[in-house]
């Protein structure tokens, strides 16, 4: 009977790091055992819920004292990961569609589709350099992704393709990505694996808002509005968090304010930017409280 | 000397209140803050291990023992001077702030309340 149940445990304790399990795992596992009532086979749901947020708080590390510098540091290496998984995700989507009008659309020129093939390659490799801790890479990279699409986006503008109609959504990630990894380059790096970041691309590709008529008609900004508010949720676990999600929320709010002010974008627009905009301030403000309430210790 | 700066949580409080007797183990820990708080505090061992974690980095517990019961290690853990001072200043300042109420309470109904030091 307590096998069933030693057996539930240890799956749930498998959400924790593989390093804390090592250390602390049978510990855990026999203050589980000693809690629970003769013949019960399943964990509770009061000791399941902790054991989860329990793992997420040993990954996010909130444990470990974090000056504030680095929750802001944190935060922005976030917003630049958040935002080149969202350039990549879009030039991605670019070169898909551009690459099946090849012989159909006779004005298509070289540039375009190979300035969008380069630039999803560049802003991957940013993300990559990003995760990996090697920012200074990360800053070339980018830069060199968003000339490449900006290059491709100006081959285009005599062409008869209406892929670029929809304003310029596509433009915001990447230069706030460079400017925000800024001053990443003189801090001292985070470093996590880097190729799990590479599922950020596709996630991105249908919950963040991008030119790609999937994500841009039917679900957005719906879809962006939840992963933002799960990012505002999130702050109760690791403060960089929703400093990230507002680099995001950042972009967003600077396309609508663009396509509102240079051209006829519909009157949704609007409110579609205060939402943005409160959301960003929210998520700013969660994170800066977050960064300092987390414990901190004086001398005296 | 290192403080706490901001107020202690609950939980907080009632687990270094339990290690006031002396080194306890997780399940010990959870039985004797439960009933240190007559039952109002209910520690699960998720909760109580991401707590022993954060006090153990913050200097106010350590691991004092390690012995390996049925095959699973147990840990031992006790305040440091450092995590009894915090727990005695979070109760001097509770107290504080309680005796602000009772007096009034007191001079209210008109009667008068000897707070007797614990």
């Amino acid at each position: 009977m307590s096998g069933v149940l030693e057996r539930r445990y240890r799956r749930l304790l498998r959400a924790y790091p593989s390093a804390y399990r090592d250390e602390h795992g049978e510990e855990i596992l026999a203050t589980l055992l000693e809690l629970a009532d003769a013949g019960q086979r399943w964990p509770s749901p009061a000791e399941a819920l902790a054991l989860f947020l329990g793992a997420l708080r040993t990954w996010s590390r909130v444990n470990r004292q974090r000056p504030t510098r680095s929750v802001w540091l944190g935060g922005l290496r976030l917003a630049v990961l958040f935002l080149l998984a969202q350039a990549t995700a879009q030039a991605g989507a670019n070169t898909g569609l551009l690459l099946s009008w090849v012989g159909v659309d006779r004005s298509l020129s070289a540039v375009v589709v190979v300035g969008f093939g380069l630039a999803t390659l560049l802003a991957a490799g940013g993300l990559l350099a990003v995760a990996g801790g090697r920012h200074a890479l990360a800053l070339v990279l980018t830069i060199g992704a968003l000339i490449a699409e900006q290059t491709a986006a100006l081959a285009d503008l005599g062409g008869t393709s209406s892929l670029f109609r929809l304003g310029e959504i596509y433009f915001w990630p990447l230069p706030l990505a460079v400017a925000f990894a800024l001053p990443l380059v003189r801090s001292r790096p985070s470093v996590s694996r880097p190729w799990p970041w590479l599922l950020t691309v596709p996630a991105a590709l249908f919950l963040l808002p991008t030119q790609f008529d999937a994500t841009l008609r039917s679900s957005q900004p719906w879809a962006f509005g939840a992963v933002l508010l799960a990012c505002l949720l999130w702050t109760a676990i690791d403060a960089r968090v929703p400093i990230g999600a507002a680099g995001l929320a950042l972009a967003f709010a600077t396309f609508l304010l663009d396509s509102l002010l240079t051209m006829t974008a519909p009157s949704l627009f609007w409110y579609w930017l205060i939402g943005t905009l409160t959301l960003a301030v929210g998520l700013l403000g969660a994170g800066a409280l977050r960064g300092v309430r987390q414990p901190e210790r004086k001398n005296s | 000397m290192s403080i706490i700066q901001a107020p202690m949580r609950e939980p907080t409080y009632f687990i270094l209140a339990a290690l006031l007797d002396g080194p306890l183990h997780g399940y010990a820990v959870i039985k004797h803050v439960e009933e240190l708080a007559a039952g109002r505090v209910r520690l699960a061992a998720g909760t109580l291990y991401a707590a022993l974690d954060r006090l153990a980095a913050e200097g106010l517990i350590q691991v004092v023992s390690e012995e390996i019961v049925n095959g699973r290690a147990r840990r031992y853990y006790g305040l440091t001077d450092q995590g009894q001072a915090a727990v005695q200043a979070e109760a001097a300042r509770m107290a504080a702030a309680a005796v602000v109420v009772i007096r009034r309470s007191a001079r209210t109904v008109g009667t008068s309340i000897v707070v007797r030091p614990a």
